[in-house]
């Protein structure tokens, strides 16, 4: 699974950081960025996905096939 | 002239037959060739002898018999011999007119004898002409028979013609034919109006390789453009001579299929067809050009025919078939894709016959020319490699080269790289040479760097982007006269790339050329590189609702080029607008306009509604939120000027958005959305929000039946209501999600569990259940090492410790402390859990009274929470407490005082966030942050050496907690107090006579937000003035 962020609809609400701490960062400009998503299992992302108030967080397969949101 | 010509050995044996048949046979009703009707031209050739003439007198015997009118030229010759026939007594009539005269009035004579009551003229049932020597046929009298077919009765006409020696057959046929031309002239140059008739005698002619006339010849040259009659006459008389068959529509050798026909058939047809005049094949060869159905071998046949017959045919010749080719239009129409297979290679043979047939440097000219009308055509771009071959071995290299270079963005953009920059090698080698020899360089210097920019494009994945920007921007240099919109887009090239090397001064004057070239270019080219060029100042792509970076010099410079790129685009042009207009508010918030930023952004959003697009809405309101909350995430205590307000407000565009796409209203997305803004509220100090929504959520969740959210749920609730201090809910909700997990052990994943766990873990911990707590902890510090996976063993091990230190097992709290460390130090990234653990370790050290050590932990896990800004304002006052702590050990009362202002800040902004009384005081009075810093404020008013503008502001809120958690009772004057921090140090200042202007540069805020801090410490102490605020804060002690 891959995740990215799309930066258009962050805003920063940092929920990822709760939910995921080694995987999200909040870049200067406070937008959450991706740093390492291979420490933590599928399941965490999907939380921390689900936990975005923005749907900011975008999770697929290796394919590309979008499976969240 | 409706005259039919017959084969003559076809004739000759019917007249044999005609000549032994018994006299009284009625010859009308049987012709002497049944499927030919008369008139007819009988040419008989040979030396006269006793066959031919007794031939024509049994001829002239059944003509007359029948009522025929029969004349002999000469006269002398035959006639003796035919008494019943010309009246031998006039010898040769000095015209045919004269002839027929003599013959009607003979007639008249007979059948006045007969009938004497008619004197109308007697019409014969038809005309004889009986010539012995073609050479008598002379003008006139071919004209006297020309004209006798003109007559309304159009009688049949038999003309036999007697070739007593060679080459005179012919011009007697010319002078006929001529004869009939001119008698019919107004129809003859009426070409499309050419009777089926003479269309047939003049392809009779054709195919019998007849001299013509000059006007003939002109006539039949424009039937090279096709004249229905013309053509199918011409087949028809094809197959009449055996030629040709029509089979099922299709014109063929033989009338079997073609794989059937024996090859000795076809070798008999094609001398057949070669028997045909060159004229005549050239006829057919354009026919099936024409797109006629003709079998494949016919045409090829036909068309090599066309330009002499398999011989190289002249220079000249071929010259001519070329223009005639290229004029007609002819030579490209079997491109066309909707043409036959059979149509385009039939062409392809024709041209192959005529390239071999040219002169190479007429061959040239010919694929020249080939290649600039295939060039032009509109389906250009489907044969790039057609136009390509053509123009190169038409010797027009820069034409190959340029149409190489289109065949290359083929390539590209299938994918092809390897032959892209093969063909764009070629094309520029080519065009180099060129170039030297060139005069005219303006066309020239616009496809090389069309063709560097190709291969900048091909090459990206090859080269270095500083090589890639070297070469093109030498091209560029090299090629000055090339037209502006290829120099615009190198520009705007050299600029991405420049862009892409981290030189912005480089892509900033490349961008700059860009504009100015743009101008010349057209609308979009220039609205192209304002949004570029502006994106380049911004450090972004335009429409990024993020909060900009940039100077702000390079804000307003882009703020003009987006203005400009707003003029260039179409007022209905909706979301182009928006997403710029987006960017300008972003400019505005830049600038520090935030009414006017917030402006355009609620103006954005609206209009994103009216253009009925819910994302772009979202866009809008995401940009606004994402505005509103950075200076404000740790100051605003009502939810409407937080973003809480905005996040809501997007949780319900997306359910909207959601629903519009599935149409049922789906529960589980809107119970994640309500946790997700529990959490938010949760680590942003909105807790009674925070509380409400898990709430919310929950109840969602068990209407769902959904095992997963009433989990997640339920640790929302439990954690939102531990940071309340609402120990029992808490407790509660994490017992209930511990059943529930209990009873369906397989169907909850690892980090559900491990969430529940640890807000399990930490409801009893509040309760100072430490027993089970501990027990709690170590089992799920347990579960997380059997996951194996890293992050969470290190969270679980964090709230281990901590359960750890507050047993007082210091130890072991150490030790598990310094695990997670350990643990976490390959990470990349530093964690809750590093945090954590230093605040234990820091914890240890204070038990221990290691002050500086407790210090050193704990500045070192500020270091780490404040380089992640983590939004987590729990975790931020526990820091802030323990800092005290170490910093009031050391003597360091400054800075502890410090400490614990922060700490008691947040917990104050967290209590006043409150709206239910209720609540807010469970807070004060349960959470254990908010206990701690309440009773270092406790302690703090009953200092004597702190100074009143440090402890003031946060006394009242002290003293009324600390005054309710020990026996109820407040101290009503200091309780009165409802001022922030901040509002206070307003309200100190307002009170010394500072202006806003003075308070905004004191307190580094802006005269706006001063404004606001007024608006809210005037609602809150019910005054109305300054004056009346001063007065307040001297009565309270707060100057």
């Amino acid at each position: 699974m891959r995740v990215r962020i799309d930066r258009e609809r962050c805003v920063g609400a940092a929920n990822c950081l709760i939910s995921a701490p080694t995987v999200f960062v909040l870049n200067e400009d406070q937008k959450a960025e991706v740093l390492n998503p291979g420490t933590v299992d599928d399941d965490q992302l999907w939380i921390a996905a689900e936990l975005c108030p923005t749907e900011a967080i975008v999770l697929e397969t290796d394919d590309g096939e979008r499976l969240y949101p | 002239m409706p005259l039919t010509l017959i084969g003559r050995d076809a004739v000759r044996a019917a007249l044999d037959r005609a000549a032994h048949a018994p006299l009284d046979a009625p010859l009308a009703s049987a012709p002497p060739v049944a499927s030919v009707r008369p008139p007819w031209v009988v040419v008989l050739r040979g030396e006269p002898g006793i066959g031919l003439t007794s031939t024509l007198r049994d001829a002239s015997a059944r003509w007359l018999r029948v009522g025929w009118d029969v004349v002999h030229l000469p006269a002398a010759t035959v006639g003796r011999a035919l008494p019943h026939t010309t009246p031998s007594e006039h010898g040769r009539p000095a015209s045919l007119e004269d002839a027929w005269a003599a013959l009607r009035a003979h007639r008249a004579g007979v059948h006045q004898g007969v009938d004497q009551d008619t004197d109308a003229e007697v019409v014969p049932a038809g005309y004889a002409l009986l010539v012995d020597d073609a050479q008598e046929l002379d003008a006139t009298t071919a004209e006297s028979i020309a004209a006798l077919t003109t007559r309304p009765t159009r009688a049949p006409l038999a003309l036999l013609l007697v070739q007593r020696a060679p080459g005179v057959l012919v011009p007697a046929l010319q002078r006929l034919v001529d004869a009939t031309l001119r008698v019919r002239q107004g129809v003859v140059l009426d070409l499309e109006r050419l009777p089926q008739s003479d269309a047939t005698e003049l392809a009779r002619r054709v195919l019998d390789g007849a001299p013509l006339s000059e006007s003939v010849a002109a006539w039949l040259e424009e039937q090279a453009a096709g004249v229905p009659g013309f053509i199918e006459a011409l087949l028809h008389h094809a197959r009449d001579r055996g030629a040709l068959v029509l089979d099922g529509g299709v014109w063929t050798w033989f009338d079997a299929p073609e794989h059937e026909q024996p090859p000795s058939v076809r070798l008999m047809a094609q001398e057949r067809l070669a028997a045909l005049s060159a004229e005549a094949c050239a006829q057919l060869g354009l026919l099936a050009l024409h797109g006629r159905r003709v079998q494949r071998d016919v045409a090829v046949h036909l068309l090599r025919h066309t330009i002499g017959g398999g011989e190289r045919p002249s220079a000249a010749t071929a010259q001519a078939a070329l223009d005639d080719l290229v004029a007609s239009g002819l030579l490209l129409a079997a491109d066309a894709p909707q043409r036959t297979p059979l149509l385009r290679f039939a062409h392809e043979q024709y041209r192959r016959t005529l390239a071999d047939a040219l002169p190479a440097p007429t061959r040239r000219q010919m694929h020249g020319v080939i290649a600039v009308v295939l060039a032009a055509q509109a389906d250009a771009a489907s044969q790039v490699m057609r136009i390509v071959r053509h123009a190169e071995l038409g010797d027009d290299a820069a034409l190959a080269a340029s149409w190489k270079l289109t065949a290359a963005e083929q390539a590209l953009d299938h994918g092809h790289r390897d032959a892209a920059r093969q063909l764009i090698d070629d094309a520029l080698r080519a065009l180099r040479e060129q170039y030297h020899a060139s005069v005219d360089r303006s066309a020239l210097d616009t496809t090389v760097l069309q063709g560097h920019l190709l291969q900048d494009a091909a090459t990206q994945d090859a080269l270095p982007g500083v090589r890639r920007r070297e070469a093109l921007a030498e091209a560029l240099e090299h090629h000055p006269q090339a037209s502006a919109r290829v120099r615009w887009q190198v520009q705007m090239r050299l600029a991405e790339l420049s862009q892409a090397a981290g030189q912005r001064p480089a892509a900033l004057q490349h961008v700059a050329g860009a504009l100015l070239l743009s101008a010349q270019v057209d609308a979009l080219a220039e609205r192209d590189t304002c949004l570029r060029a502006a994106a380049l100042e911004l450090g972004r792509p335009s429409g990024d609702p993020a909060n900009l970076l940039a100077p702000i010099e390079s804000c307003q410079r882009a703020e003009r080029l987006l203005r400009r790129a707003l003029e260039l685009t179409p007022p209905d042009a909706t979301p182009q607008r928006l997403r710029i207009e987006l960017d300008l508010a972003a400019i505005a918030w830049r600038a520090d306009d935030h009414a006017g930023a917030h402006a355009a952004l609620d103006d954005i959003a609206r209009r994103w509604r009216l253009h009925g697009d819910l994302s772009g809405e979202l866009t809008a309101l995401i940009a606004r939120a994402y505005r509103r909350d950075m200076p404000q995430r740790w100051t605003a205590t009502a939810a409407s000027e937080s973003n809480v307000s905005f996040l809501e407000e997007i949780r319900r565009l997306r359910e909207l958005e959601r629903r519009r796409r599935s149409g049922a209203p789906p529960t589980r997305s809107e119970t994640l959305a309500l946790l997700s803004i529990s959490l938010y509220c949760r680590t942003h100090g909105w807790l009674e929000i925070a509380r409400q929504r898990a709430d919310q959520a929950l109840r969602w969740a068990r209407d769902a039946h959904d095992l997963r959210l009433q989990l997640l749920a339920l640790t929302a609730v439990a954690e939102a209501a531990l940071a309340a201090g609402q120990r029992v809910v808490a407790l509660e909700a994490a017992q209930g999600a511990q059943a529930l997990i209990a009873s369906n052990p397989d169907r909850v994943s690892a980090s559900v569990h491990d969430a529940a766990d640890a807000a399990y873990v930490a409801a009893l911990l509040s309760f100072g259940d430490l027993e089970r707590a501990l027990t709690a902890a170590r089992e799920r510090h347990a579960r997380a090492e059997a996951g194996g996976q890293p992050v969470r063993v290190a969270a679980a091990l964090a709230q281990h410790a901590e359960v750890l230190l507050r047993c007082d097992q210091l130890p072991a709290a150490q030790a598990a402390a310094e695990q997670i460390l350990v643990l976490t130090r390959d990470m990349q990234g530093s964690l809750v859990a590093d945090v954590q653990a230093l605040l234990v370790l820091a914890g240890v050290s204070l038990q221990r009274a290691q002050w500086r050590d407790a210090l050193d932990r704990v500045m070192a896990a500020i270091g780490l929470f404040e380089a992640r800004d983590l939004p987590h304002v729990q975790l931020r006052v526990a820091l802030y407490l323990t800092q005290q702590a170490a910093m009031a050990h050391l003597d360091r009362s400054a800075d502890a005082d410090a400490s614990a202002r922060r700490a008691m800040d947040l917990i104050d902004l967290q209590a006043r966030r409150f709206e239910d009384i209720g609540w807010r005081t469970e807070y004060l009075r349960n959470e254990p942050h908010a206990v701690a810093a309440q009773a270092l404020a406790g302690a703090w008013v009953a200092r004597e050496d702190v100074p009143r503008s440090v402890h003031a502001p946060d006394a009242a809120l002290a003293l009324e907690s600390a005054g309710a958690s020990a026996n109820g009772s407040t101290d009503a004057t200091n309780a009165a107090s409802p001022l922030t921090a901040r509002e206070t140090d307003v309200v100190r200042l307002v009170a010394s006579g500072s202006s806003n202007r003075d308070i905004a540069d004191a307190l580094f805020i802006s005269e706006k937000t001063v404004a606001r801090h007024l608006t809210n410490i005037f609602g809150k102490l019910a005054v109305e003035s300054r004056t009346q605020a001063a007065a307040w804060a001297f009565r309270h002690g707060v100057v």
